[in-house]
């Protein structure tokens, strides 16, 4: 099969699912290897990207899904307006970014370096499966590991956990060099 | 007439705490402890005007606070002595420290969201059925596994009631819920299902059913299988559940 074939065939597949399809299901339907795919939707990637396509191919730990550009929001809320969903608050997101970090982690130990508690922060991130339990931990009461979604990295546009920006310290080692 | 004012929110006490080290622009690795617990308990007494509950949490910390303090201001010590002991905001600091990573990135990961919300996607096409499912696809709860159950235990019966003496003089086998548990799991691994007739017609006695029964109870509650079943009364079908939670 000619690339360009295999490149329609991709974006028909997922145009119709709608739902993020795994590398492994692409490659069943196109009865091809995993290393000969990756490369094709690489190129898709950066080729949607370099046009400024309307839309984009966005990936999620093997996972593969059209989503339009967010540039062209504004063109797209002209004619639907559809409904902005509320972001996170800012007690969630803060117990989203220690557990993104730090996963797998209790609810203590997030509980810990907040210094508040986080049951209810904890909870709406279930509830929007952001985060997940992961496992127990093999101690008293056995308490529930969390470790973030596939859905978390979709809703902050990150291939993978290993994506995550870098955590800054610059802000606290300027103060330890500069006391005032 | 009632005036509303402004007050900034502060997500706990590490939050409030490191505002006032910015905002008295003094070095975290050594914060004037007496100056700053000041300026803590002023903002929990504002709150108090304004006659908003203070959260327990800013408690603990406004003692934390007044007990360092209180060590600092202790004297008497000699040199050596206070070499040995660490500074008594050490372990504050450090909290203080690990807290705000975490506050640092939640502005990147702000902006992020912001954008990632601007992406709109597609719901799947009608095109009919993934071809990973079956076409009896009918999510079920505990009560239609019951009443397959009941059914079971029916037909179990009859079974039984035909040669009723000959199995009577039989020794009873005896089967642990850890074995079926792990037997179901293992076909379940192998093939990904099996139906729940399978299952139970494979069973010599009314105890090995009722542990199947168990057994399936204990996995739907772990969240190892799902089960389907097409129509009312059709054999149901047990299904391995995939780590993202669904069939």
């Amino acid at each position: 099969m000619e690339d360009r074939e295999i490149k329609s065939i991709i974006e028909a597949v997922l145009f119709a699912a709608g739902d993020p399809v795994s590398l492994k299901d692409l490659c069943g339907v196109l009865d091809m290897y995993q290393k000969d795919v990756l490369p094709i939707l690489k190129e898709m990637k950066d080729w949607y990207n370099y046009e400024r396509r309307g839309f984009q191919l966005i990936e999620a730990e093997g996972h593969y899904q059209f989503s339009t550009r967010p540039e062209y929001y504004e063109y797209i809320q002209k004619l639907h307006s559809p409904q902005r969903k509320q972001g996170l608050s800012q007690a969630a997101l803060e117990t989203l970014a220690i557990i993104a970090y730090k996963q797998p982690i209790t609810r203590a130990e997030v509980e810990t370096i907040r210094g508040v508690q986080s049951d209810t922060a904890i909870n709406t991130l279930v509830e929007k499966r952001l985060i997940q339990e992961v496992g127990r931990l093999d101690t008293v009461g056995r308490p529930i590991l969390y470790g973030t979604t596939i859905d978390f990295l979709k809703y902050f546009g990150l291939s993978s956990v290993k994506e995550l920006p870098d955590i800054l310290e610059e802000q606290i080692s300027y103060l330890d060099e500069n006391p005032r | 007439m009632p005036y509303s004012v402004k007050l900034e929110v502060f997500e706990g006490p590490f939050d409030l705490l490191y505002h006032l080290i910015e905002k008295n622009e003094v070095d975290i690795y050594d914060i004037p402890i007496a100056d700053i617990t000041r300026q803590y308990l002023e903002y929990l007494d504002e709150l108090r005007y304004f006659d908003i509950e203070v959260a327990s949490e800013f408690l603990v910390m406004a003692a934390t606070l007044l007990h360092i303090k209180s060590r600092m201001l202790l004297p008497g010590k000699s040199q050596a002595e206070q070499e040995e002991e660490a500074d008594p905001r050490q372990q504050l600091v450090e909290r203080l420290i690990e807290y705000k990573k975490y506050k640092d990135i939640t502005g990147e990961l702000r902006k992020r969201e912001e954008v990632c919300q601007k992406r709109l996607f597609r719901e799947p096409l009608p095109v009919g059925t993934y071809v990973d499912h079956d076409p009896f696809i009918l999510d079920m709860d505990v009560e239609d596994l019951c009443s397959a159950f009941v059914q079971a235990m029916r037909r179990y019966i009859n079974l039984y009631n035909d040669d009723y003496d000959l199995k009577k003089s039989l020794e009873k086998e005896r089967v642990s819920l850890t074995d079926r548990i792990n037997y179901i799991k293992s076909i379940i691994r192998r093939s990904g299902r099996i139906s729940f007739k399978g299952l139970v017609e494979g069973c010599a006695t009314r105890e090995n059913v009722v542990v199947t029964f168990l057994a399936l109870l204990e996995l739907i509650k772990e969240r190892r299988i799902v089960i389907e079943q097409a129509y009312n009364f059709a054999d149901i079908i047990i299904l391995k559940r995939d780590s993202k939670g669904r069939k």
